[in-house]
């Protein structure tokens, strides 16, 4: 479903993709992880996308990302995206946030879209809020809505850019729980994060992260219990004692 | 003798009222053709196409460089000799459109400017063109920080407008001149053209004003 072939990104000297080789079946959840600064935000950003990349390839469904002449339209329908900032239009309510890009990208009818609009909220469970505005939600709220704005255009793939970075603790749960509702009911998944629980609980593989390369790959059983790399341990070992 | 010049100024009014038409009117169709003109190129500024960005961008610095009598007296009085002869009317139109686009380009690019990166990219992830990005997501945001200083700018372009009287344009300023060669008390003459000035401003500014607060939406501010 998602290949990465050799690429390589810089941001002007830095190496910020190194070599990265990377491939994602359709049902799988790859959790990508590592210290800040890794790569790994970036590596997600390039597969809608969002970056561009210096050479490799990037394959998405077998349409090849970075080709000048694939329609990102169609790309990005199948593509899922929530980020780290929740980025909802703060001048639409929860509801419109959902039915603006079917409406105006699959030419939807408003009643159609608000109709499937509302079944996603309720699968994220904010039915009730599908009136308010961004600004009138709290931020486990905001990031459900922008989970289910991502779920509008029924993508084959969701990628999740930390998304529960920007959220205080009692609110991660929740958020949590909508994506492991999600893994389960086989979206292919790709999440960048730092809640090791969700990772070892959902994901069928980890990928860690460090200066632009990929350490390491592993199964949740394998990665936490048997890393084979010294930066890897080193790593966990950070991570997880608290 | 000041009572002979007042009366004698009252007589006038009528003819000050036709200044303020005049005013009116040049304003208006700049304004209208400015906002137009500034819209597209405060948007312009941000493609991706280099060569637009760089040719507005010098557009911009000159139209704001220099000063709006020398622009239009090279549209009345230079262009004739390329061939494009205006009437004072039409050159104080398209002199004064192409200044205002100009400074309301900048006030656009700035509100642009004020929008999060994020809006873009969750709009570009939803599969949405540059133009429904910027039509749904971008705009309707970036009119909160435009609006007030856009209106504010009118006022301004509003007065920079009396420069038109030194094509032969009867604008309000050059009602006053004329009327300060028969009543030769300056005070009175130009106070009043002063206040018909800032008649025509001042509902602009309250107006300004009223934007800055009603723009405000609690229900959007996260």
């Amino acid at each position: 479903m998602i290949q990465f072939t050799h690429v390589h990104k810089w941001f002007g000297k830095l190496h910020v993709l190194n070599d990265i080789n990377l491939t994602v079946s359709a049902g799988e959840v790859a959790v990508i992880c590592g210290p800040s600064g890794s790569g790994k935000s970036t590596l997600i950003r390039c597969i809608n996308k969002l970056e561009p990349i210096v050479s490799g390839e990037i394959l998405v469904d077998g349409i090849q990302v970075h080709d000048k002449h694939t329609s990102l339209t169609r790309l990005r329908a199948e593509i899922g995206f929530v980020f780290q900032q929740f980025n909802l239009y703060p001048h639409m309510t929860a509801l419109d946030n959902v039915t603006l890009a079917p409406m105006k990208v699959r030419k939807t009818s408003r009643k159609e879209a608000e109709e499937s609009g509302m079944i996603l909220l309720e699968k994220v469970g904010i039915q009730d809020k599908a009136k308010a505005y961004p600004a009138q939600l709290s931020g486990g709220q905001q990031q459900r809505v922008a989970i289910a704005r991502g779920l509008a255009m029924h993508p084959k793939i969701m990628l999740f850019d930390e998304p529960t970075s920007a959220l205080d603790p009692e609110m991660i749960n929740e958020v949590l729980d909508v994506m492991r509702k999600l893994a389960n009911e086989g979206m292919t998944m790709v999440v960048v994060t730092h809640e090791m629980g969700f990772a070892r609980e959902v994901s069928s593989h980890i990928i860690f992260m460090d200066q632009g390369q990929i350490v390491e790959v592993g199964t949740p059983t394998d990665f936490f219990e048997n890393p084979k790399n010294d930066r890897t341990r080193l790593f966990l070992s950070k991570i997880l004692t608290h | 003798m000041w009572l002979y010049y007042f009366n004698n100024l009252v007589a006038s009014f009528p003819f000050f009222l036709k200044g303020v038409w005049t005013t009116v009117i040049v304003s208006l169709l700049s304004l209208v053709g400015g906002t137009i003109l500034g819209f597209c190129i405060g948007i312009g500024r941000n493609s991706r196409i280099r060569v637009l960005r760089y040719s507005l961008a010098i557009y911009v610095d000159f139209m704001r460089g220099t000063p709006f009598l020398v622009q239009i007296f090279i549209v009345f009085f230079i262009f004739p000799e390329w061939g494009i002869q205006l009437e004072a009317f039409q050159a104080a139109v398209f002199s004064l459109t192409l200044y205002a686009g100009a400074y309301i380009s900048e006030i656009v690019a700035g509100g642009i400017s004020t929008i999060s990166p994020g809006q873009t990219e969750a709009a570009m992830s939803g599969g949405l063109n540059w133009f429904q990005r910027l039509w749904f997501v971008i705009m309707p945001q970036a009119l909160r920080p435009i609006l007030p200083p856009l209106v504010g700018q009118y006022v301004l372009l509003i007065k920079d407008s009396s420069v038109i009287s030194v094509i032969g344009l009867t604008d309000v300023t050059r009602v006053g001149w004329l009327t300060v060669q028969r009543i030769p008390e300056g005070l009175m003459v130009f106070g009043l053209v002063g206040i018909l000035y800032f008649s025509i401003c001042y509902p602009l500014i309250r107006l300004s004003n009223w934007f800055e607060k009603r723009l405000t939406i609690e229900k959007w501010t996260v």
